[in-house]
């Protein structure tokens, strides 16, 4: 949805690229991802890389800028890099390249500064009623470093399997959930599956493989992967609820960590598809504070998540599976 | 010497950790970090605030803030790893966190383990990062004796661009004829200011310039003598501070916001609320 600003902003779409970025000096193209808006650094992390540098680009609709500028206006460029972790701020001040709707600039930075996962946002701003305010802003970029694990929401959740039965595992909490199939760690920072090896069966049903499963077996497997999935969005998105702070006036401040945010962003898009991720937190958190409210909310979310998980979709999947199961084998004992 | 150590997994603590701190072993739990740090001079100082505040805990961390900043020398990088903060605040320095947020006899557990605007510790480093003007900790002081500036403007994105923070806090000390703003002021202002952002951008009135960190390895090893700063300030990372250009133009901008918040003007000259 739209933000609506009470002056007037660029109606086309502002975009930010990314050219070939140098990762202390030398050129590492791949790891831009333009489609993604991702730069994983995954592999120079693990090497220790020390700079980084980001050619980047803004572009603007070329004929609303013109319109601006022969009005008398001064639309420019800035790229700003925020990590919540780090509670770092950075931004470059972009030079004009072109016919006035576009402008370059590089992104130095400096691997001390910067932390799990890091924001790059794109601004065009002009002077409005004597002040230079934002009039058009691109998708934002992400630079990923492996310090720190995938969203659970945008990539697979974190998935580690222990055996819960030996007492010297890691995490120990991990010892309270033995003979249990999995655990859930609902970190801030860091959340966690952790599946128990010593279960008879689990590792077979739910490990990797490259082999198909037969049919009644990809039915078990979907369901238990939904179930695990399902608990884990609820409990998260429970814990981030939590982690929501609520103004006197009713105004909500986001979870700091940011998969939480994430993921109360796109739960909430599912519950609320029309409105504004700001306004449908608020009326969740308005609800919660209501006598029935908590109940309302639960239910909400419960149907969220399982149009997150795509519950449905496994359901109908395993039930054809075992359908064509059962078309295969003879029933002995009917239901 | 007491190395520094993590918790990377956040243990369940019992409510008779949280009321006594007893009932809790956090050695099962530890990690070694991956750089050799000494904790004691911290140590050595959270005690000595203990003691030179022994009646008014909120009052140590304007005293506290720059010595906890100056003692545990860590790049913002490795200061972001919760689980350092988790060790701190759990095996290390357990008592001193309870000491300070006593809340009725069971410190609440985000002091221990929360995010760095809770946490007992964290919020003490992280104040003093995000308000130091380059070496300058005078600012953190400021900051620390305002209790809503730790409290509210440390969770905004807008407090990390540094010469808003040096503006606001300059402002702020100073509100109210010389005298420092009320809570209400610090919060009302943090509120509009917050909203300004939403359209103004801030580096475009005055650019946050780009992290150099040249001597923050010399700074990261340097020794640190904690009997140094018992009876005197600390000096910080040597590093440039806000440029005045800059903070001019954005105490302007601060000033202008605040002329237009009621709350502000309303309480300004209500000498009620400015007492």
């Amino acid at each position: 949805m739209r933000e609506v600003y009470p002056y007037e902003t660029l109606g086309g779409d502002v975009a930010l690229l990314v050219g070939d970025i140098e990762i202390d000096g030398q050129a590492a193209p791949t790891w831009a991802e333009n489609e993604g808006r991702q730069i994983d650094l995954s592999h120079p992390e693990k090497a220790g890389w020390k700079s980084l540098r980001v050619p980047v680009t803004v572009m603007g609709p070329p004929t609303e800028l013109e319109a601006r500028a022969k009005a008398g206006g001064a639309p420019r460029a800035h790229v700003v890099v925020q990590c919540g972790f780090t509670n770092a701020r950075q931004s470059v001040a972009l030079a004009p390249d072109g016919d006035g709707n576009r402008w370059i600039g590089d992104l130095e930075m400096d691997r001390r500064f910067w932390f799990g996962r890091v924001e790059v946002a794109a601004f065009i701003t002009d002077e409005v009623d004597g002040r230079r305010r934002m009039v058009g802003w691109a998708d934002r970029w992400s630079i990923l470093l492996d310090d720190f694990p995938d969203s659970p929401v945008r990539g697979a959740l974190t998935v580690k399997w222990r055996n819960f039965d030996d007492k010297e595992t890691d995490p120990p909490s991990l010892a309270a959930a033995k003979g249990e199939p999995y655990f859930h760690l609902i970190d801030p920072n860091q959340p966690v599956l952790y599946l128990n090896s010593a279960f008879p069966g689990l590792e077979p049903l739910l490990g990797n493989r490259s082999g198909r499963r037969d049919h009644s077996e990809q039915a078990l497997h979907d369901q238990v992967r939904s179930m695990i999935a399902t608990k884990f969005f609820l409990g998260a998105a429970n814990a981030a609820l939590a982690g929501v702070e609520v103004d006197e006036d009713g105004g909500c401040n986001w979870p700091q960590s940011e998969w939480q945010r994430e993921l109360l962003e796109a739960l909430l898009h599912r519950a609320f598809p029309k409105r504004a991720a700001a306004d449908a937190l608020e009326e969740v958190m308005a609800l919660r504070r209501t006598d029935d409210g908590a109940g309302i909310v639960e239910n909400l979310l419960i149907t969220a998540v399982d149009r997150h998980v795509g519950a449905a979709r496994l359901l109908k999947l395993s039930i054809r599976n075992l359908g064509t199961d059962a078309a295969e084998t003879v029933q002995e004992q009917p239901i | 010497m007491t190395p520094l150590k993590e918790m990377l997994v956040t243990p369940e603590l019992p409510p008779s950790f949280l009321e006594e701190g007893i009932g809790f072993d956090p050695v099962p739990h530890e990690s070694a970090f991956a750089r050799g740090i000494d904790t004691e001079p911290l140590r050595n100082l959270v005690h000595e605030a203990m003691k030179r505040f022994p009646d008014d805990p909120g009052r140590s961390d304007a005293w506290l803030a720059p010595r906890v900043h100056y003692a545990l020398r860590l790049s913002r990088r490795e200061a972001a790893r919760r689980s350092v903060w988790t060790w701190l605040g759990i095996a290390l320095l357990p008592s001193y966190v309870r000491w300070r947020f006593p809340a009725g006899g069971s410190t609440p557990i985000e002091r221990f383990t929360g995010r760095e605007d809770k946490h007992a510790l964290g919020r003490l480093w992280w104040g003093a990062e995000l308000m130091r003007n380059g070496r300058n900790y005078e600012p953190v002081c400021a900051g620390f004796s305002m209790q809503d500036i730790p409290n509210t403007w440390m969770r905004l994105h807008a407090f990390h661009h540094r010469p808003l923070v040096q503006a606001v806090l300059q402002e702020l000390a100073v509100f109210n004829d010389g005298k420092p703003a009320t809570s209400d002021q610090v919060n009302a202002l943090a509120k509009a200011m917050n909203t300004t952002a939403y359209t103004v951008l801030l580096d475009a009135i005055a650019p946050d310039p780009e992290f150099e960190g040249g001597d923050l390895e010399a700074w990261l090893d340097e020794e640190v003598d904690e009997t140094l700063v018992l009876d005197q300030e600390p000096n910080g990372l040597l590093e440039d501070g806000v440029p005045e250009p800059e903070l001019n133009a954005m105490r302007e901008l601060v000033r202008e916001v605040a002329a237009r918040t009621p709350a502000m003007t309303k309480s300004r000259t209500d000498p009620k609320a400015a007492a």
